[in-house]
């Protein structure tokens, strides 16, 4: 996927995830998603159109986080005072904050969507952890992206035979709703399962050493990133 | 309303990060047009299909469903299609066959009443619960063909349709494309079970370009 070793990548996007969770301040927030953003186009290439669409499906999101900060926080500077209704300037602000951090755990997490099944064996491996946590870990890191697709699968199926859902009745549509959840979860389910069993096919819990068909050692720009990685944490710290 | 049902006109299309597949294609199918489209494996043909489907965007020229593009049509659009997909269980419904009955039924009530259904007399009828993943292959297969009786109006776009089916399920098939009068198909297939006569055009698909072979 890039010249980085898969082992920073998972850690440098678990690092932004970590961080947008515990920054209390907005601006170290945008400062970091700026960051997330320039480390995801480092790796993946600086594809706009796609970030302007993705972010553009989280404004609806957004706009309700803050409108249901500002009404429903403890005052702080009030912003407009009623008598039923008292609009919160530091709901405002936290508001901006939780939408800044799921921005930055959004992006994070897509970049941990790039990486491959191998990528992951090789992040797990020099950390001489077992393949089944790499399994599990891969796997729960692709359940919601692999429900999406197959949640968009089943809405295609519908729309070729020419079925259009907004104008069905609430019944016909709640059922089809069912429908597809259900045969999502059964997909998911039985995908784990054979997953699991081509693993074991594979002889990942024999004994003895494990052999590997492709090897990465960490090069400078691995250890280039973790020292930026960790001259930004520092700076975090020394300011807040 | 066009009186073409598809217009290609200098389409290109490539796969992120591969070479161009198709090149430059033009073509014009009518509603009535019975077509076979061959070419090797890997030339493009299903990636065609999924162009017409609207399924893919082409990435250059014109590709056009009775004058807008498939990708943004309407549901309604696709009305006058069936399109079925060289996987089988890409194309069902649901968890049962049950579920894509009932789908096909909430489109088309008219269509695929309970009388409709039980006069076709398919012994895969009785399997109507059994979960897609305790069916075969070729059973599967069976399943996405098994309302297409019902559906003669519609112009069929299939893929491999005889792929994985026991011989007397092939033969059926080629009965009901010879009695399909009402509107036409396009078959992308390598299969000989398929006879000349079902055809008024036939396609090859050659280095990315069509070549109209009769």
């Amino acid at each position: 996927m890039s010249s980085q070793h898969p082992l920073v990548v998972i850690l440098a996007a678990l690092w932004f995830s970590s961080l947008a969770i515990f920054i209390p301040d907005p601006i170290w927030l945008a400062v970091l998603l700026l960051l997330c953003l320039l480390f995801r186009g480092s790796l993946v290439g600086f594809e706009l159109k796609l970030w302007v669409r993705q972010i553009g499906k989280f404004i609806p999101l957004i706009a309700l986080v803050i409108i249901f900060q500002i009404i429903f926080s403890d005052p702080g500077i009030s912003l407009k005072g009623g008598h039923y209704l008292d609009l919160s300037g530091a709901g405002f602000r936290t508001g901006v904050n939780v939408s800044l951090r799921l921005l930055i755990v959004f992006f994070s997490a897509q970049v941990l969507l790039r990486l491959s099944y191998e990528d992951f064996d090789l992040a797990f491996r020099a950390l001489r952890l077992p393949e089944e946590l790499c399994f599990m870990v891969f796997y729960v890191v692709h359940l919601i992206p692999a429900a999406t697709g197959q949640i968009k699968h089943n809405l295609r199926l519908l729309h070729l035979r020419g079925i259009d859902l907004n104008k069905l009745r609430w019944k016909a549509k709640l059922q089809l709703y069912q429908r597809i959840s259900l045969t999502v979860i059964a997909g998911l389910f039985s995908g784990s399962d054979i997953q699991a069993t081509a693993l074991d096919l594979r002889g990942f819990r024999s004994s003895g050493p494990r052999s590997c068909l492709h090897t990465r050692s960490f090069g400078l720009s691995d250890l280039a990133l973790t020292l930026v990685l960790a001259g930004v944490t520092s700076l975090i710290i020394i300011t807040i | 309303m066009s009186a073409s049902l598809f217009h290609l006109q200098a389409l290109d299309f490539a796969y992120p990060d591969q070479p161009l597949l198709l090149k430059q294609l033009s073509l014009t199918i009518a509603p009535a047009d019975k077509i076979l489209l061959t070419g090797a494996n890997g030339s493009g043909k299903s990636t065609l299909l999924d162009l017409l489907a609207g399924m893919l965007k082409p990435r250059s020229g014109n590709l056009l469903l009775r004058g807008n593009a498939p990708s943004a049509q309407a549901p309604e659009a696709f009305r006058e299609l069936v399109f079925r997909r060289q996987k089988a269980a890409d194309d069902l419904f649901g968890l049962v066959p049950r579920h894509d009955l009932e789908a096909w039924r909430l489109a088309w009530p008219e269509c695929f009443s309970e009388d409709a259904v039980q006069n076709l007399g398919d012994p895969l009828l009785d399997m109507l619960d059994t979960p897609y993943s305790r069916l075969s292959a070729g059973e599967l297969r069976a399943f996405t063909l098994l309302w297409l009786p019902l559906l003669q109006d519609k112009f069929w776009l299939l893929d491999e349709p005889t792929a994985g089916l026991d011989a007397s399920r092939q033969q059926r098939f080629v009965e009901l494309c010879a009695s399909k009068l009402d509107s036409g198909y396009l078959i992308v297939s390598h299969s000989t079970a398929l006879p000349a006569r079902l055809f008024t055009r036939v396609l090859s698909l050659e280095n990315g370009a069509l070549k109209e072979l009769g």
